[in-house]
């Protein structure tokens, strides 16, 4: 993950906590994360904001262990060991890449229900930057 | 004398507690303790401890959306949001705005975080209240803590993790609905040093025995009685009534000093499963009862502040509390969902063994 500055975090803030995402005023599509142009019909745009439900389903999923972190998740890694990464397809279509918590890599598959849940995801520069996380939605655990 | 009913709604609650615990036995092996001595002088059996990617900020962001799905109404209602808490990540830099921008709520707010060591999070409901009152709006109050104690110490035996979150309203705005009415409130402190931390330091002092009669007792004995005097009401009156619990011993203590019954305790009692939580910990047992109670029911709540102070509270249910409890997590649902640590785990996760 690519350094982000403290005013790109703050612009940010609206999709990192509350899973806001833009609506093609052309075509429908979802994007999320926020685009410039619409990854749908790549032409237009003209959007209007929609909070996402938070709720998805596992697409993928990898394992990431000791020594495959990137800088900025390494202290997470040595401390609490292996974490999973998930590509998730939220309800209202966008695929996101998240981490995945309140479970066992042995006990993630993919087609589990997910919501999401806000976690710290790392500290930079002294700012702690929250953001979403995903969790088994009870269901998916029995 | 009778003071003037507030008659502030409570539209909605929500807590948050993490999944993970410690047994008192694990601590107390690892420090070569008895653990049938701990458990008996403390009253706990297990505390709820942080995961490692949470913190106070997070909590009370769960609670808040919690609160929120609750009273059914637009965050943009919402013109104040103070928390609770002695544990925020930033010594500079407010929780309260966190979670604005978390859980939606318009710019145009009062905000603020709050110290007063246990008591912070029901001094939050005070001023919310207050607002509430005075500015016929919604407010939203907010008791959050991932307590430290000192390794070996007696307060890491009862240092627990959780938040929880009220809004109120002056008033039931268009589509919403009471769960609860706030009659009265009280408070009552006094310069008492019996625990402290002082600025850079990361763990807690505490004056050991001292924290009992002279500041536990005497505060929650005088507000609980200060409140029950002006309100004209006596312990049989209430249906639920909740002490702050820094262990499983002192409120059922205070409980018996002022004549309540401990079926009154019933819902409102959790220490013993998941710890001291600090500025949420009589809230959260409030929350637990708003989960359980029948409208119409009185409940009684006193909070206790090291410092020291407690705040008392004179409340009764209302028709929405059964509607409204369905519509986010209970209480003892969020305390069911566990997963047990090591000690060495729960070094990691309090940020007591740093890698």
């Amino acid at each position: 993950m690519a350094y982000v500055s403290i005013p790109l975090y703050k612009r940010t803030i609206p999709q990192r906590y509350k899973l806001i995402g833009l609506k093609c005023k052309r075509c429908g599509w979802i994007n999320f994360p926020p685009k410039g142009i619409c990854k749908g019909c790549k032409v237009s745009s003209e959007f209007e904001k929609v909070k996402l439900s938070g709720k998805g389903t596992i697409y993928s999923y990898t394992v990431i262990t000791a020594a495959a972190a990137p800088p900025e998740f390494s202290k997470q890694e040595k401390s609490g060991g292996s974490y999973v990464v998930a590509l998730i397809e939220l309800d209202e279509g966008p695929r996101i890449v998240a981490q995945l918590v309140n479970c066992k890599p042995e006990n993630v598959r993919i087609g589990m229900r997910v919501e999401s849940t806000i976690r710290k995801i790392y500290e930079d520069e002294g700012v702690v930057r929250y953001g979403f996380k995903f969790k088994p939605v009870e269901e998916s655990l029995k | 004398m009778m003071t003037k009913k507030l008659e502030v709604n409570i539209l909605g609650w929500g807590a948050y507690i993490p999944i993970y615990r410690i047994k008192i036995d694990e601590i107390c092996l690892e420090w070569g303790e008895d653990p049938s001595r701990w458990r008996k002088s403390l009253g706990l059996n297990e505390i709820s401890v942080p995961a490692l990617d949470e913190d106070s900020t997070t909590f009370a962001v769960e609670a808040a959306r919690s609160a929120v799905k609750r009273a059914q109404i637009s965050p943009n209602l919402i013109t104040a949001i103070y928390v609770g808490t002695e544990s925020k990540p930033y010594a500079v830099k407010p929780t309260a705005t966190i979670v604005a921008a978390a859980i939606n709520a318009s710019a145009r707010l009062s905000s603020a975080d709050l110290e007063f060591a246990c008591k912070a999070g029901t001094e939050a409901m005070r001023i919310c209240i207050d607002h509430s009152l005075v500015n016929k709006t919604v407010s939203l109050a907010i008791g959050a803590d991932s307590a430290q104690g000192k390794p070996r110490d007696a307060l890491e035996y009862s240092a627990g993790a959780g938040a929880v979150a009220f809004i109120f309203s002056k008033g039931v705005p268009k589509h919403a609905e009471s769960a609860a009415m706030v009659l009265h409130h009280f408070s009552y402190v006094t310069d008492t040093p019996d625990f402290w931390r002082c600025n850079g330091r990361k763990y807690p002092s505490h004056a050991e025995r001292f924290t009992g009669a002279p500041a536990y007792f005497k505060h929650t004995i005088n507000a609980a009685k200060g409140l029950m005097e002006e309100v004209g009401t006596r312990p049989s009156d209430y249906d639920h009534v909740v002490f702050h619990q820094p262990n499983g011993k002192f409120p059922l203590k205070a409980a018996k000093i002022l004549g309540f019954d401990i079926k009154q305790l019933k819902y409102g009692f959790l220490a013993d499963k998941i710890g001291n939580t600090y500025a949420a910990n009589a809230m959260i047992g409030l929350a637990s009862i708003l989960d359980n109670a029948n409208p119409g029911e009185k409940i009684l709540m006193v909070s206790y502040g090291s410092g020291a102070g407690s705040d008392a509270f004179d409340m009764m249910t209302r028709e929405g509390v059964q509607v409204k409890r369905e519509l986010a997590p209970k209480v003892l649902d969020l305390i069911s969902k566990k997963k047990y640590l090591t000690y060495g785990l729960y070094a990691k996760h309090k940020g007591k063994l740093i890698m």
